[in-house]
């Protein structure tokens, strides 16, 4: 099993059939499961704070979503987890795909980075960055269980050392 | 008809949400999004089936998609205005991908942020506007509601699906 399918396992395992995405390269695999699978229903979206309406509104009407987004992606969301996430108690699932670390190329992406954990702590959302395939399904599925039953979102952070990071970027290292 | 905005026919988005609200079977969930479109859903009677959307502009669309895929058999109405919209066009194009069939969108396009102060929104009219807040305009406004031709009682005649 690799590790999207793992991933997307543990989802389906919590009933999490809505997937709200924007596509990213190091998300390809969990994308393209996500639509091979007829459990599944996926919407792309155009804007990250798109994808997070879309979830919560599911939410309100019984069906379970993830968003699914990179590092820059979380970055807009600020107010759509101010105004409806937080204040709304919806358990929106997090799925991040981690650029701006670990061989990164692009200025804008490691700057981008550094906002997205002081942003999660300030709100005081749960998250775990999942850095192997043993831990997480412990991590993954207790955690999806924490946030229904608590009503709070919480992020899974996939980091380089779990995904392989962005081919892109390391064709680029290479010089 | 043109397409004009200086043309158009004026419904006053008031009396539209009461007789939208009126025409709701039962349990049709209804998303109001920011400002107006909210106060006005609320004023045309409270129903637990509303959801009255603050703070997050632009996603009543986004939300009222949500609601639709997660219960399919139940009509889903999204109430927006032109400023919310254009907050982001793109979940439109979202929409029309998913083509959900029990999801309708109403756009109040007054062509204004009204609750901020009344500055016009890109495609606004701002002049359409100051002629709209005469008391004759807006009597005239209710009499051609009342009328059997008036595109108004033609929308609101429409099902909802």
């Amino acid at each position: 099993m690799t590790w999207s399918d793992t991933f997307l396992g543990l989802l389906k395992d919590n009933d999490v059939r809505l997937i709200s995405y924007v596509p990213d390269n190091v998300l390809t695999p969990l994308l393209k499961g996500v639509t091979a699978d007829n459990y599944f229903l996926s919407v792309g979206a155009t804007r990250e704070d798109e994808a997070i309406g879309t979830v919560t509104g599911a939410y309100m009407a019984g069906l379970r979503g993830a968003v699914m987004m990179q590092t820059s992606g979380f970055a807009l969301l600020a107010n759509a987890l101010a105004s409806l996430v937080m204040p709304y108690q919806i358990p929106a699932i997090m799925v991040i795909s981690e650029r701006g670390t670990m061989g990164e190329f692009n200025i804008g992406q490691s700057l981008v980075a550094r906002t997205m954990r002081p942003t999660l702590d300030t709100f005081g959302i749960v998250h775990h960055t999942l850095t192997d395939e043993t831990t997480m399904p412990f991590i993954v599925d207790s955690s999806i269980k924490q946030a229904f039953s608590m009503q709070a979102p919480v992020a899974f952070i996939l980091p380089p050392l779990l995904t392989g990071g962005n081919p892109a970027a390391k064709a680029k290292l290479k010089i | 008809m043109s397409n004009e905005r200086a043309s158009a026919k004026l419904l006053n988005r008031t009396a539209l949400t009461k007789l939208l609200v009126q025409k709701l079977k039962a349990h049709e969930a209804v998303i109001g999004g920011i400002g107006n479109s909210n106060f006005d859903l609320f004023a045309a009677g409270h129903r637990p089936q509303n959801f009255y959307m603050l703070g997050s502009m632009g996603l009543a669309c986004p939300i009222a998609l949500g609601v639709a895929l997660g219960q399919p058999e139940r009509g889903v109405i999204a109430l927006e205005g032109d400023g919310s919209i254009l907050m982001g066009l793109g979940c439109l194009a979202t929409i029309a991908n998913v083509k959900p069939r029990n999801l309708t969108i109403v756009i109040w396009d007054n062509g204004i942020y009204q609750i901020t102060g009344r500055q016009q929104a890109a495609g606004g009219d701002r002049r359409r506007d100051r002629y709209r807040r005469g008391g004759a305009r807006r009597r005239h406004c209710r009499e051609r509601m009342g009328t059997r031709r008036s595109p108004f009682r033609k929308i609101a005649r429409s099902p909802l699906r």
